[in-house]
């Protein structure tokens, strides 16, 4: 074992810019493994009971989510969904790049990494956050049990300078990398020397949408539009409206004179649930107020702003066709616009588009449109509330598949 | 030499009347020349009608100048652009034609003569000769001391170019002009930084004795250092023996129309300035005396939207006119400054 790992210590340069948070520079010389791995399965189950079971954690729902997430029940569920995957193993060393944002995006993307077969090394970005530094202290605990010794020499969660060169001399050691946004990134990443064989699993800047029926919508009491604008507010507030999967345009489906009514109802009754769980600091406020300004200087656009709450404005657009992805702001501001037809919308539907959010419409007719429609984006098609839900379907990937190679017997 | 306090003279019902008036003017005249301004205002839905009360009057965020483009003159007729120093790195740029440029001035020097009287002063200037240059685009440090040295009878900068005090410059200066009164002007920061400190480290003195000083420019940085404006001005007052010490509150977006500290430490509006403060998360306004964002109203932007502006800064605002300085007019304080926005949401790692 000793003179391999000689071997392969010696020759990644600026070594000493990594700092090991989990691991050892054991993983530059660690063999790949299968998809579902049982150890790798058994290490998440034994995560998630670690993690739920401590006082602390429950202060982070994210975290809780996350933990549900490595219960061996839901990996074994989701296997089922694969079937034997006999053919498959994992590609070998995979780096992740974690965005800087969203805390544990990491710990998905490890995941990933880990029951896909790979070897992960894990960047984690400077900015400091409780709930990571409490769920590697939980990694670290887990994994430093002589029964997942394989698991810590394969594996490992790191954090590098963004001036260092280690990835200009060491990008040629990779076989997978997965980069989680934004563009900039994705193109910084580009400019290393991957080896031509590195499979590159990149999450550019995304925009969503949310479409609202709007018959299915007068059908509804006062409690059940409070249940679904609680699910509205887990799409949006709770990440400051700034996820990719937020939706930003509000597209109202329905009779014109029908959608003036219903519209009004969901806002207010939006309004209310957001002001009593949701507080706009006032720079946020005015970070919407900017780009509404700047989105006027650069574009010829009419809209309309109405407030809502103290947190909440809409910009009514009165065509559709004008939309444009650009036209965005995190901390509650919503472009709405309306037609009797999903054509109209989805003749603004660009790559960009990720994610729709709808609430009154049949997900076979949604499957129908965007099947024929000639669309490029629309990756995701969920219902209100579970925008954020991430799973192994990402961005039009399904990367379980992507991150295991394929090996054809004849 | 009898103190003439005629921009502080008016009672608090001829301000109200009097302001009210030329602010609504002023919105009315930015929307016919600034048309990004107007579609803002459309957009927003805000009526091209008289506010009634100074807290209908529409604003803009001061940050709206460092984003956008906001001019309500023509580019051929901007005389000069005053660029903030700002800490985030992109800077407020406000376009200045003649006018504004000379009404900036003539307000500045009314404010002043309420303090120093009608007669041009000797000037020191804590602060390096290039601070000073009058170009095409200025800081609002340059906007300061050029604003000072109007009123100035002769100037003489403290500093030099590596912003260390010359001494034998200044003890000449004092030499000529120390016996009679006269003033000193630098930004806050930089007072404390390289007079206060070098004197400190020197163990050299300056008798500053009819020395009246004039210092702004944001205490965020001496708020870092736990340095309060009574410690700022107990430590100048000791080292210096200097008799008066005047802050002031201003911004880049808002030349001129100072808020200066009187004699017994009260930020007061002169007749060309108001505030009031609104509550942080709901923005309504909130009664006098009540802690908030502070929204200010100065009538000297006419070449750029201006005159209504929506601070990050955290104060109250009085209505209080029987100050014992005799000078009429709102009183602001200032307490600190909002946090920086804090964001969660996908974003460039790198």
């Amino acid at each position: 074992m000793l003179p391999k790992l000689e071997a392969a210590v010696m020759h990644i340069k600026h070594l000493d810019d990594l700092s090991f948070i989990i691991g050892t520079p054991d993983v530059f010389s660690s063999d790949r493994t299968v998809p579902f791995d049982s150890l790798v399965i058994d290490f998440l189950h034994d995560l998630s009971q670690l993690v739920l079971s401590d006082v602390q954690a429950k202060k982070f729902p994210d975290l809780i989510t996350f933990s549900f997430f490595c219960r061996k029940a839901n990996i074994k569920q989701i296997q089922s969904q694969y079937g034997a995957m006999e053919n498959r193993v994992g590609w070998g060393l995979a780096l992740h790049i974690a965005p800087s944002n969203i805390p544990l995006c990491f710990a998905y993307s490890f995941l990933f990494g880990l029951i896909s077969g790979n070897c992960n090394i894990v960047r984690l970005s400077k900015k400091d956050y409780p709930q990571v530094d409490l769920l590697c202290n939980f990694i670290e605990e887990i994994i430093g049990k002589p029964k997942y010794r394989e698991l810590r020499t394969k594996n490992a969660i790191v954090k590098f300078d963004k001036a260092s060169i280690f990835l200009q001399e060491n990008a040629c050691l990779f076989d997978v990398r997965l980069v989680w946004g934004g563009d900039k990134t994705i193109e910084n990443m580009r400019q290393y020397s991957w080896s031509p064989h590195c499979i590159e699993v990149a999450f550019a800047d995304r925009y969503s949408i949310s479409v609202f029926e709007v018959e299915a919508m007068l059908q509804l009491n006062a409690q059940q539009m409070q249940k679904l604008c609680k699910g509205f507010f887990n799409d949006t507030f709770l990440v400051d409206q700034n996820a990719c999967s937020s939706p930003r345009l509000i597209f109202w489906l329905g009779k014109y004179e029908q959608m003036k009514e219903v519209r009004i109802f969901f806002w207010q009754i939006f309004a209310e649930y957001v002001d009593c769980n949701y507080k706009l600091a006032l720079v946020s406020y005015v970070e919407k107020q900017i780009k509404l300004l700047q989105i006027l200087e650069q574009y010829d656009v009419h809209l309309k702003i109405e407030a809502f709450g103290h947190s909440i404005l809409t910009a009514w657009q009165e065509n559709v066709y004008s939309f444009n992805a650009n036209f965005k702001s995190p901390f509650g501001l919503f472009f709405e616009s309306s037609s009797s037809s999903l054509d109209d919308l989805f003749a603004v539907v660009t790559r960009q588009y990720q994610t729709l959010i709808y609430f009154g419409i049949s997900k076979n007719l949604l499957r129908q449109k965007l099947a024929n429609s000639g669309v490029k984006g629309i990756d995701r098609v969920v219902p209100v509330g579970q925008a954020l839900a991430i799973g192994l379907k990402w961005d039009g990937i399904d990367l379980l598949m992507r991150l295991t190679r394929y090996i054809n017997f004849v | 030499m009898g103190k003439c306090i005629s921009p502080y003279e008016l009672s608090r019902d001829e301000k109200n009347v009097y302001f009210l008036d030329k602010i609504n003017k002023l919105t009315s005249y930015h929307r016919q020349h600034c048309h990004l301004y107007n579609r803002y205002l459309i957009t927003m839905d805000i009526r091209d009608q008289e506010a009634k009360n100074l807290s209908d009057v529409p604003y803009l965020p001061a940050r709206a100048f460092k984003s956008v483009n906001l001019s309500s003159v023509q580019s051929s007729q901007v005389r000069s652009t005053v660029i903030s120093s700002g800490t985030s790195g992109v800077q407020s740029k406000v376009n200045l034609d003649a006018r504004t440029q000379l009404k900036q001035s003539l307000i500045l020097k009314e404010i002043l003569t309420s303090f120093i009287g009608n007669e041009r002063l000797p000037l020191l200037i804590i602060d390096s000769p290039s601070a000073g240059k009058m170009s095409r685009e200025f800081s609002a440090r340059t906007a300061g001391i050029l604003g000072f040295s109007i009123v100035a009878s002769h100037v003489c900068y403290a500093l030099n170019e590596e912003m260390e005090l010359e001494y034998e410059n200044v003890l000449n200066f004092l030499s000529q002009y120390g016996d009679s009164k006269f003033l000193i002007f630098g930004f806050t920061y930089i007072i404390w930084q390289y007079l206060i400190q070098w004197l400190n480290n020197s163990r050299l003195e300056l008798a500053l004795k009819q020395g009246v000083i004039f210092h702004g420019g944001g205490w965020k940085k001496l708020a870092s250092l736990n340095i309060s404006n009574e410690l700022f001005k107990a430590t100048i007052k000791e080292l210096t023996e200097v008799s008066h010490v005047h802050n002031y509150y201003g911004m880049v977006e808002q030349t001129g129309s100072l808020f200066v500290e009187c004699e017994y430490g009260y930020l007061h509006a002169s007749k060309y300035s108001e505030a009031l403060a609104r509550d942080e998360y709901t923005r309504e306004p909130l009664p006098a005396g009540s802690k908030g964002v502070v929204q200010v109203f100065s009538l000297m932007p006419e070449s750029y939207p201006g005159h209504s502006i929506l601070t990050e800064d955290i104060g109250c605002v009085s209505e209080d006119t029987r100050c014992a300085c005799g000078r009429n007019g709102s009183i602001i304080n200032i307490e600190g400054r909002l946090d920086a926005a804090e964001i969660r949401g996908c974003s460039d790692a790198y």
